[in-house]
């Protein structure tokens, strides 16, 4: 019960970093809106692969706040999903394409960069 | 240009974040994987708020019938279906599958990750039409004529 408080506490945090991040940019005059999901997720990954390996042994309640919380938040899949159909229906297919390639090949180079430099430090 | 957003609407995406984050975790923890198998609890929330995001969005746009209050749908967008669905877990949880599975894996969620969002914001333009003949009355179906 108390872990999942803290979950809720993480996630509220972390949905409230990725729409003022957002917000930010949009008020910054950075109005391309693909740049504010990617970026996100991406360092979301980072994060998120740097801190999975040693929080799973480091007790529920860091991890769940942390990785499932924030991290989990921070992070969105709905969001891309919904830009990527956008794309599609206005027929700028190869577009949407790049941004599907993007996303995922960055996503996974960045969570493997995280955990790389995790155990770097670590060892 | 933007005049930035009310404090009120930062404490719907909290609240919304807050809720999504609970039920993903909730989700994720009462249907975990079998050793070696495919993370599909993690397919099922991501696909899910895919597509309510495209149902919510289909009551969000200007020019249909009914529209959400702009809190709410922030609310529930960003914060709850931002939050509910994941992508750094996808991330992690995908570079721990061995090559096959990974690529499968990897497939099975982009085409459910989209197609969900598709369907629900069709589904949700089909529902909400936008008024016929441009009255400004009751056209709660699609059968009302003005």
């Amino acid at each position: 019960m108390v872990e999942l408080a803290w979950v809720g506490l993480g996630s509220a945090l972390g949905a409230v970093a990725r729409f003022g991040l957002g917000e930010w940019l949009l008020r910054s005059g950075f109005t391309y809106p693909l740049a504010t999901t990617l970026a996100v997720n991406l360092s979301g990954c980072l994060a998120a692969g740097a801190l999975a390996g040693s929080l799973e042994t480091s007790g529920t309640l860091v991890s769940g706040f942390l990785l499932g919380g924030f991290l989990g938040s921070y992070t969105t899949v709905s969001t891309f999903s919904m830009e990527t159909v956008g794309l599609w229906q206005s027929r700028r297919r190869v577009a949407a394409a790049g941004y599907v390639l993007v996303s995922i090949a960055g996503g996974l180079l960045f969570a493997l960069a995280g955990r790389m430099v995790a155990a770097g430090i670590g060892s | 240009m933007n005049a930035g957003v009310s404090p009120g609407v930062y404490a719907a995406v909290a609240a919304g974040g807050a809720f999504g984050g609970m039920l993903r975790v909730l989700v994720l923890a009462a249907w975990a994987p079998a050793p070696g198998g495919l993370p599909l609890a993690l397919l099922g929330v991501n696909a899910a708020g895919s597509c309510l995001i495209g149902l919510v969005l289909a009551f969000s746009e200007p020019g249909r019938i009914r529209r959400l209050p702009p809190g709410l749908s922030v609310g529930l967008m960003a914060g709850f279906c931002g939050a509910l669905t994941t992508f750094s877990t996808f991330s992690v949880e995908l570079l721990s599958l061995e090559a096959t599975g990974g690529v499968l894996y990897l497939a099975v969620s982009l085409v459910c990750w989209l197609g969900a969002a598709a369907i629900g914001l069709v589904v949700g333009r089909r529902i909400n039409r936008p008024p016929e003949g441009g009255c400004k009355g009751n056209c709660m179906n699609r059968r009302t004529r003005c």
